[in-house]
């Protein structure tokens, strides 16, 4: 696979604060990432740096293969950061055109990527007059005109209202069954897990995970058994060779998988040992535990 | 650089203050040019400009590029409004990110300032040339020509003005701290003058009370505004009232140093902005 941004041990200082402290990740291409992390975890930095606005304190980057953002790699990048930001006094036909004449594309792309976001009946219109949802998705349709090779968003629905969340994961997911490659940063593992393949974690500048959100953690998922007889349930798992830790929450067992066992064999074994389930599920953890199962890990 | 001038003109056109900023000054640069003929109050007398000369060539330039100079504020209000709005509505970093590069966009900065400084330039000189031939004595070419020194020192000093401008604007980003800036700039060169004025300079006065004072290169004459107003010398030294009250005959030299310092200020503060774009996170 091809790599289309390739980050090696970047960091920033504000003063003594080290927002990104020396994280390395690649992005491939045609795949959606999601960059996770709490509020400061250093997201919207990292970014900064890659669009070329922050001067990094360390490290290097590429992209496409060439090192650094010389300004013709921009043009083929469509970003979002923060808030949108627009000539307020302008209408969106206007601020997209300022966007064509610097990214060199033809006036004919901006009815298509108001189309795109729903924007075309209100392109004559000041971009003040706009509601926060349509301000963010003239940014999509600003970002789009260039038919970039990556789009990178950050924190695209914050402040949104839930119609305004759902149309904008609708645009996103448009754009990314198109083949676009997708950098999303997001405090909102919900969104993450709903729109991205990939994820990249960050917790306080520094980058603990890197890759498919389904390799994330090893773990193989876990039971949730109920029985009759609970001790002798718990003692039949705990001599099976197939759990790593049982712990029971809400008169329920927690067992988790160690080596593979599907919920069929698990039942066969336990009738033959006449322990009857009135309850059993098998399920994977969430990207939200394991998120938290990360940062525990890291603390 | 065209699609730089079609960005700008985009992003300019219909901003409000640059309406409004460039109509008061292009209507009271003209409004004034055409009231020269009328007799104005200067200095509580009443002067008949006409009379004084001041229409005549070659001291028309001299007379009309000093008296539009003063009401470059209007262009400077253009400047600080436009530059002030790209920073703090973070559109510099969007211009950033969608791919206009910081040279690019100085560039398309410096394009704006200098398309003004002409555009003023040659109002001025229309102006000029149709008030001569209306009231002139003489329209000698020579006559015409002999002191169009004026016309670059305009410009020079219109454009060295707007890159000061630019600078500090780039530098505190609000339009307020701007001002402020300006006005205490303004207030320390005047006061910075008048000290080393009456520490360095011995007046003299001969038996008949005229003022034969030596004149000598000030150093706060190489102060930025300072510098810039040298361009383009007070006038009121060659009306035909003061010479004869004073006896001497005005003569008129080029002010080089002004003209090369004035040079020097704009790399200076087109390089700092260009710096501060580059070294500040934004």
């Amino acid at each position: 696979m091809e790599n289309i941004l390739e980050v090696r041990n970047l960091s920033k200082r504000f003063g003594k604060i080290n927002a990104v402290n020396s994280i390395s990740f690649s992005v491939e291409k045609g795949n959606v990432y999601g960059l996770l992390g709490p509020n400061g975890s250093g997201k919207s930095t990292t970014l900064g740096i890659l669009l070329s606005t922050l001067n990094p304190t360390e490290g290097s980057w590429s992209w496409f293969g060439q090192p650094g953002t010389p300004t013709d790699v921009l043009k083929r990048i469509g970003a979002i950061i923060e808030h949108p930001n627009f000539y307020t006094f302008l209408s969106a036909e206007k601020n997209l055109k300022i966007v064509c004449e610097i990214k060199n594309v033809n006036y004919d792309r901006i009815n298509e990527v108001l189309q795109l976001v729903g924007l075309a009946e209100r392109k004559n219109d000041k971009f003040s007059t706009f509601s926060l949802g349509m301000k963010q998705r003239l940014s999509i349709a600003s970002a789009m005109l260039s038919s970039p090779e990556v789009l990178i968003l950050d924190e695209p629905t914050n402040g949104l209202d839930p119609e305004g969340i759902i149309q904008i994961r609708e645009i996103i997911r448009s754009i990314a069954a198109q083949g676009t490659t997708i950098l999303l940063a997001s405090h909102l593992l919900d969104e993450v897990e709903k729109v991205c393949s990939h994820v990249i974690i960050l917790k306080k500048g520094v980058s603990l995970y890197c890759g498919k959100v389904s390799a994330m953690t090893a773990t193989k998922g876990y039971f949730i058994l109920q029985s009759s007889n609970m001790t002798e349930l718990k003692h039949e798992l705990e001599k099976m060779t197939e759990f790593s830790e049982i712990k029971t929450e809400d008169n329920k067992l927690i067992a988790s998988i160690e080596h593979d066992i599907t919920a069929e064999q698990l039942n066969r074994h336990l009738l033959s040992k006449e322990i009857y389930l009135s309850h059993l599920v098998k399920q994977k953890e969430s990207l939200e535990e394991q998120f938290l199962e990360l940062v525990k890990q890291n603390q | 650089m065209k699609r730089l001038i079609r960005i700008e003109w985009l992003k300019n056109f219909s901003y409000f203050p640059v309406i409004l900023f460039s109509s008061i000054y292009f209507s009271l640069v003209i409004g004034f040019t055409l009231i020269c003929a009328q007799t104005i109050p200067i200095f509580g007398i009443s002067i008949k400009l006409l009379d004084q000369g001041f229409l005549d060539f070659p001291q028309i330039w001299n007379f009309l590029t000093y008296f539009t100079g003063l009401l470059k504020i209007f262009l400077g209000l253009i400047v600080i409004f436009t530059i002030s709005n790209e920073f703090t509505n973070k559109l510099f970093k969007q211009n950033i990110i969608d791919g206009l590069s910081r040279k690019e966009f100085l560039f398309s900065k410096v394009l704006t300032i200098t398309l003004l400084s002409l555009l003023s330039t040659g109002i001025v000189v229309s102006m000029g040339l149709i008030l001569g031939f209306s009231f002139s004595k003489s329209t000698e070419l020579n006559l015409i020509f002999k002191e169009s020194y004026f016309i670059l020192g305009y410009f020079l000093k219109l454009f060295s003005f707007l890159t000061f401008l630019l600078f500090i604007t780039v530098l505190l980003k609000r339009v307020v701290f701007v001002f402020l800036t300006f006005f205490i700039w303004w207030v320390v060169e005047i006061i910075l003058t008048v000290i080393e004025y009456q520490s360095r300079v011995i007046e003299k006065f001969d038996e008949s009370g005229r003022n034969v004072t030596e004149k000598i290169q000030l150093l706060t004459d190489y102060l930025p505004l300072n510098t810039m107003s040298k361009l383009v010398e007070e006038p009121f030294q060659r009306i035909r009232l003061i010479e004869s009250m004073t006896g001497g005959k005005y003569t008129f030299e080029i002010p080089y140093f002004a003209v090369i310092t004035s040079i020097g200020y704009s790399i200076l503060f087109l390089y700092g902005t260009f710096y501060i774009m580059k070294k500040r996170d934004w």
